[in-house]
């Protein structure tokens, strides 16, 4: 079972004088239990990209697939959207309800389950995004913290329980302490439901701390799909697509450029604190 | 006298009847020295937007007073001579843009100004070089990245001549390569004499700024130089906050026994630990 898209392409306002191409010829697996990162600069067709996941959008020519539903069936469709939960940029700018557990409920409610199992897929998905049911299920959605209304917004969809959770730029505009722990709430919310997650970000730290597998866009085609490992090793052409590097990355080629000898496979924080202690006679 | 004085200021949204709501700002004093490059950390909610709102008059404090080159917010008589002096640049661009072409929309503000056409003219072309924007000046600014509609933005301030910018997250929604290219104009601008007031969620961009600033709770927790503030590791991750991860690793090495530097980058660490190993090849 997974999303396959093949030979997708998308093209914006097609017929117009403003037609440009978003997705080029775009061929790509991603299966249960994954946690890809997608990366790429703005425009890159990352965002395009992750709408086509769950039918939102239509591709121009080729076909996207659900575990075997053809996306572009209308009938069949709906049972294909509700196993991929997609939780947009700023998902908190869409809680509307009056209270933070009906907003969470909405979605759910319109899936046809008894008020029963509606009632415990939104105690579990407060539960799993770490807000106490006690504490908030009462409260007005505008009354959170950035944090919490972020976490709330992942409720609403989490309580869908999708197969496949597809997420645009989860931490952006978070504080340090927020983005650690949205973090940890995907983690641990991939391992609870047993569901993949596509997540995509520009923070090239977050994506290699979370990722078993990083897709990099460019000009609307995927240059790298690789494992995290593999594609940081391959630094030089993340800068020349105009990409950041994850901070211990850059930290490594700024002491490999004054001569200090750094394994080529040393990046993270973790290893060139090993590799440093022993350099400098401290352990 | 800074060029901006916040004198004890307290601000409280106007909150729903059956909603209370804590003050946003309370008791803030503030000096804005002319040519400082001030950054504004906190978690979300501290009240570090709110604050930046009071500096050119958006919002008035509930008590206190806020004097631009001696002028106090509230003179409804010097409210535009104020906005021409502080100019805000906010968190998503495409907020910010209100005409069909760039330099149109760079116009924009001096036109409402009712400055002469040749004069607008001049100052559009000098905003648009500024950064580095000259050869879109008849783009439609819906087809450019986010990081050159955000330069964009900045322009159309720029053109108003300000003496103080005012930027709130003004790169959050950036990509790594777009958050560079606005750094690196509002150094430049700094360098050239323009204040400016930064305020961000990445410790990393703080690093750069003559002073910190972090808000907690609708106050200023704590204030210094970056190297001041971040090395107070444990006080900033109680406010939700953290260090720069090449610090965290600085202060892990340090606490190994490392001798102490106040390196807050990569290429000031790198130079530390080159030395420290007595490595001279490189630069």
């Amino acid at each position: 079972m997974a999303i396959e898209l093949k030979n997708v392409c998308h093209t914006y306002m097609e017929g117009t004088a403003f037609e440009h191409g978003a997705l080029e010829n775009i061929n790509l697996t991603i299966h249960e239990n994954e946690f890809v990162g997608i990366i790429g600069h703005t425009g890159s067709g990352k965002s395009t990209l992750a709408t086509h996941m769950n039918g939102i959008i239509q591709p121009n020519s080729g076909k996207v697939f659900v575990d075997g539903i053809d996306m572009s069936d209308k009938r069949k469709r709906k049972e294909g959207r509700a196993k991929v939960g997609m939780v947009f940029q700023y998902p908190e700018h869409q809680l509307f309800e009056e209270t933070v557990e009906k907003d969470i409920a909405f979605g759910v409610k319109n899936m046809g389950l008894s008020e029963a199992d509606v009632d415990e897929r939104v105690r579990e998905a407060f539960y799993l995004v770490g807000l106490e049911y006690e504490k908030f299920a009462e409260k007005s959605p505008f009354e959170l913290s950035g944090g919490e209304k972020r976490r709330a917004a992942l409720a609403g969809i989490i309580a869908m329980r999708p197969k496949y959770l597809v997420l645009d730029e989860p931490m952006a505009g978070l504080d340090p302490s927020g983005r650690k722990e949205i973090m940890q709430t995907i983690m641990k919310l991939k391992d609870a439901l047993g569901c993949a997650v596509i997540m995509i970000s520009h923070s090239m730290d977050d994506v290699l701390k979370a990722s078993s597998r990083i897709i990099v866009m460019n000009k609307g085609k995927i240059v790298m799909d690789d494992t995290p490992r593999e594609i940081f090793l391959h630094s030089e052409k993340l800068l020349e697509i105009n990409l950041g590097l994850p901070q211990g990355l850059v930290l490594a080629n700024e002491l490999r450029s004054r001569g200090i000898d750094i394994p080529k496979d040393a990046f993270l924080m973790d290893e060139l604190f090993e590799i440093l202690c022993e350099r400098l006679g401290l352990c | 006298m800074g060029i901006i004085e916040v004198n004890s200021i307290s601000y409280e949204y106007n909150a729903a009847k059956d909603i209370s709501i804590a003050p946003a700002l309370k008791d803030v004093s503030l000096s804005i020295e002319q040519g400082e490059f001030l950054c504004i950390v906190g978690h979300n909610g501290s009240g570090k937007s709110t604050l930046a709102k009071h500096l050119n008059g958006l919002l008035q404090p509930t008590s206190g007073n806020v004097l631009v080159k001696g002028m106090d917010t509230k003179d409804e008589q010097r409210s535009l001579e104020i906005k021409k002096t502080v100019g805000i640049c906010f968190q998503n661009p495409d907020n910010q843009i209100v005409t069909t072409i760039v330099e149109d929309d760079v116009a924009f503000a001096p036109e409402n100004l009712g400055i002469e056409p040749k004069e607008i003219r001049l100052r559009v072309n000098m905003a648009l070089k500024a950064v580095g924007m000259e050869s879109y000046a008849t783009s439609a600014p819906h087809m450019l990245s986010g990081g050159q509609k955000q330069r964009i933005a900045i322009a159309g301030l720029l053109a108003m001549q300000p003496e103080v910018l005012v930027l709130d997250e003004a790169t959050s929604m950036l990509d790594p390569a777009g958050k560079a290219e606005v750094l690196s104009i509002v150094q430049r601008l700094n360098s050239e004499g323009i204040t400016i007031v930064m305020i961000t969620q990445y410790m990393e961009e703080a690093t750069i700024a003559d002073r910190v600033i972090v808000m907690a709770d609708g106050e200023i927790a704590l204030q210094g130089t970056p190297k001041q503030v971040f090395s107070q590791a444990a006080a900033l991750r109680g406010l939700r906050l953290d260090v720069p991860a090449v610090v965290d690793l600085r202060n892990r090495l340090i606490a190994k026994g490392m001798r102490p530097t106040h390196a807050l980058n990569a290429k000031d660490f790198a130079n530390f630990i080159a030395e420290a190993l007595g490595v001279t090849n490189g630069d």
